[in-house]
């Protein structure tokens, strides 16, 4: 803060020394921001070099060119250069596999930096919180109950089913967690991580009574659901969280202005013209559509909506009209590696993609939480 | 003068932990504030200073009575009409992200119309007139508290500033406590931004204020609030008599004028007697 010292003469002047306050960690890493106009371009960049170093490996190698070869005869651009069979492993195996995970990545990131938002708290994420494991219960009762109750309609609904329970679930976990961290300040981290907890813990041991009453066949879909992957990966899946996937990501994308304002806190996002109300109901209904996708066709992935927009913002800073985006990108980058070394780690067995991203994930988050440790109780 | 804001007989009540009914905070309430004027709202701690200001901002609903804006009911407002005309200053207002100081004063104009490359103006201005222009590069975060409270003042100035935005006069500033966390030298360059703003926009200001001295200096009219009522309306030197200050505050008042300015300093009561 300014220090005032009057020096001599007949004019009283009046030297302002300031002696700030050493910058925080938080400060540091802000020093040298990345202009957007760069953030991008790399980004992408990095996440179609993922895409086809991803599409080549695994028992049955394809090589960087034959893959572009491959895709290059796909889009009627070029012919030939490649084996028949490797397009056949390419086109029905990897590449919907790899797309899965560009678009599940995608919807995660930005529904993770949709929710910190929301919560006005950095450290929020759809696994931490408990809206995918709200969802994947949605799903596991959908799976036994919906077979059992009300065949018809589990039947009419057919690929639906699954995204629908997924999406009401995220919403009313989203909620309840909303309800009970709100404070008059904010989201309190305490509150709303003790939240996630508890729901955690309540919708596993419900998915566990589920697993009791499930067939043989249900059992393997309800397992797989706690620790995540890609491998049900079809282009009909892909077509689905695409399609309704770029729905959220367009939603999540219109609330980046209001989002901004939310940081200064509701009644100053009120006072700032935001219609405050409608922002934070649309972000709960975008980022649970968004994570519900994801949860019905691959589980629960965590810490994705932790890592990639923490990433972002100190890369690029905090303002959600690049963190969203950016969010978005560096998720389906994170997936697609992250679902590659799940692969070929311990080949040919394959690893749950959850394992990796929470084994990675999960120290990250200690990290920051031992950094915002001494502001917890702020709110 | 036209009444830029204008309260009418308000009463508000806020529920509190273990009451069963609700306390009543502010019993029949009236006043007002008009073009170019600044009102600063004095009282004890608890005497409804900003329980007035945040119902006048429209975080409250009153019980009873009601708050007017250019003499329409506050509820009848859009968000966005509201936010082109008109700012509010918290007393403490956090940040959940580590903006910087030149983002933070962006965030002001969200609901301004004007094309980027005029904000770019308006935002400069607005940060000269706080005095934070050299901290615009900086991030929040590492700022002392009194720094950052400047930089809100200058976003809610952004917020208003004259431009294409809300064109014409009609604009009004809220300020809960925004000199509290501030050394004296940056008090008063605070508050002779306010005035600045308000004589230069002809914008109408309240602010709420504990250092009686200040609002002698600032204010163009006072209103002391004590238990929920004014007790006094007027100009400073009419309202802050050394009766008033002991009846209101319970502390003993000394005056004097130094070239013009009226200036007010206090000492316990007992050592009055």
């Amino acid at each position: 803060m300014a220090r005032c010292a009057h020096e001599g003469g007949a004019a009283m002047t009046v030297s302002r020394v300031e002696t700030a306050a050493p910058p925080s960690g938080w400060a540091r890493a802000r020093a040298g921001r990345m202009p957007a106009a760069w953030l991008f371009p790399v980004l992408a960049a990095l996440l179609v070099a993922l895409v086809v170093v991803a599409a080549g490996r695994g028992a049955y190698p394809i090589s960087a060119s034959n893959v572009l070869a491959i895709l290059l005869h796909k889009a009627g651009l070029a012919q030939g250069g490649f084996e028949p069979q490797q397009m056949g492993v390419l086109w029905t195996i990897r590449l919907p596999r790899v797309m899965l995970g560009v678009a599940v990545g995608a919807l995660l990131g930005m529904a993770g930096a949709t929710l910190q938002g929301l919560f006005r708290n950095p450290l929020a994420d759809p696994g931490l919180i408990g809206v995918s494991s709200g969802a994947a219960l949605a799903v596991a009762l959908a799976i036994v109950f919906g077979n059992l109750w009300w065949p018809a309609l589990a039947q009419a609904m057919g690929l639906a089913l699954l995204p629908v329970a997924a999406f009401a679930g995220g919403v009313l976990t989203t909620l309840l967690v909303y309800r009970i961290g709100r404070t008059s300040l904010g989201v309190s981290v305490a509150a709303m991580l003790l939240a996630g907890i508890a729901m955690n813990a309540i919708a596993m041991a419900l998915i566990g009574l589920a697993s009791y009453m499930a067939t043989d066949e249900q059992l393997r879909n309800l397992t797989f659901w706690n620790l995540g992957s890609l491998a049900p990966a079809t282009w009909p899946i892909v077509g689905v969280v695409s399609l309704v996937g770029a729905v959220a990501l367009a939603g999540m994308w219109r609330l980046r202005l209001g989002l901004n304002a939310m940081a200064l806190g509701e009644a100053e996002a009120r006072h700032l013209g935001v219609a405050v109300e409608s922002l934070k109901a649309l972000a709960v209904v975008f980022s649970a559509l968004a994570v519900g996708m994801a949860v019905a066709f691959c589980g629960i992935i965590g810490f994705l909506g932790l890592v990639a927009p923490h990433c972002i913002r100190l890369m690029a800073g905090p303002d959600a009209r690049v963190v969203l985006p950016g969010a978005a990108l560096l998720g389906a980058a994170l997936t697609v590696a992250a679902d590659l070394v799940a692969r070929l780690i311990i080949a040919p067995a394959e690893l749950p993609i959850g394992v990796l991203t929470a084994l990675i994930g999960a120290p990250f988050f200690l990290f920051l939480l031992l950094r915002a440790k001494g502001r917890m109780f702020e709110g | 003068m036209t009444n830029m804001l204008e309260v009418r007989s308000l009463t508000v009540a806020r529920r509190q932990a273990g009451q069963p009914h609700p306390r009543v905070v502010l019993d029949g309430i009236d006043c007002a504030v008009g073009e170019g004027e600044i009102v600063m709202l004095i009282g004890p701690n608890g005497a409804g200073k900003s329980t007035l200001l945040s119902t006048m901002a429209g975080d409250l609903g009153p019980a009873a009575g009601e708050v007017l804006f250019k003499g329409r009911p506050l509820r009848q407002w859009a968000a966005g009409e509201l936010a082109r005309q008109r700012a509010v200053l918290p007393q403490r207002a956090g940040l959940s992200l580590p903006f910087t100081v030149d983002e933070v004063v962006h965030l002001g104009c969200l609901a301004r119309t004007e094309p980027r490359r005029r904000l770019e103006g308006i935002v400069r201005a607005a940060l000269e007139a706080a005095g934070v222009t050299h901290l615009a590069q900086r991030p929040m975060p590492a700022l002392s508290g009194g720094e950052q409270a400047r930089v809100h003042l200058a976003r809610v100035l952004a917020q208003i500033w004259p431009g294409e935005t809300g064109s014409g006069t009609g604009r009004l500033l809220l300020l809960d406590e925004p000199c509290a966390s501030l050394d004296p030298h940056h008090q008063h360059s605070v508050c002779t931004a306010i005035r600045d703003f308000a004589h230069r926009t002809g914008a109408a200001v309240i602010v709420t204020m504990h250092d009686m001295n200040l609002a002698a200096q600032y204010a163009d009219r006072i209103v002391a609030l004590w238990e929920g009522r004014v007790l006094a309306d007027g100009e400073p030197r009419a309202v802050l008599t050394r009766d008033f200050v002991r009846r209101c505050f319970a502390v003993d008042a000394a005056h004097w004028l130094a070239d013009e300015d009226f200036l007010v300093a206090t000492r316990p009561l007992h050592g009055a007697a």
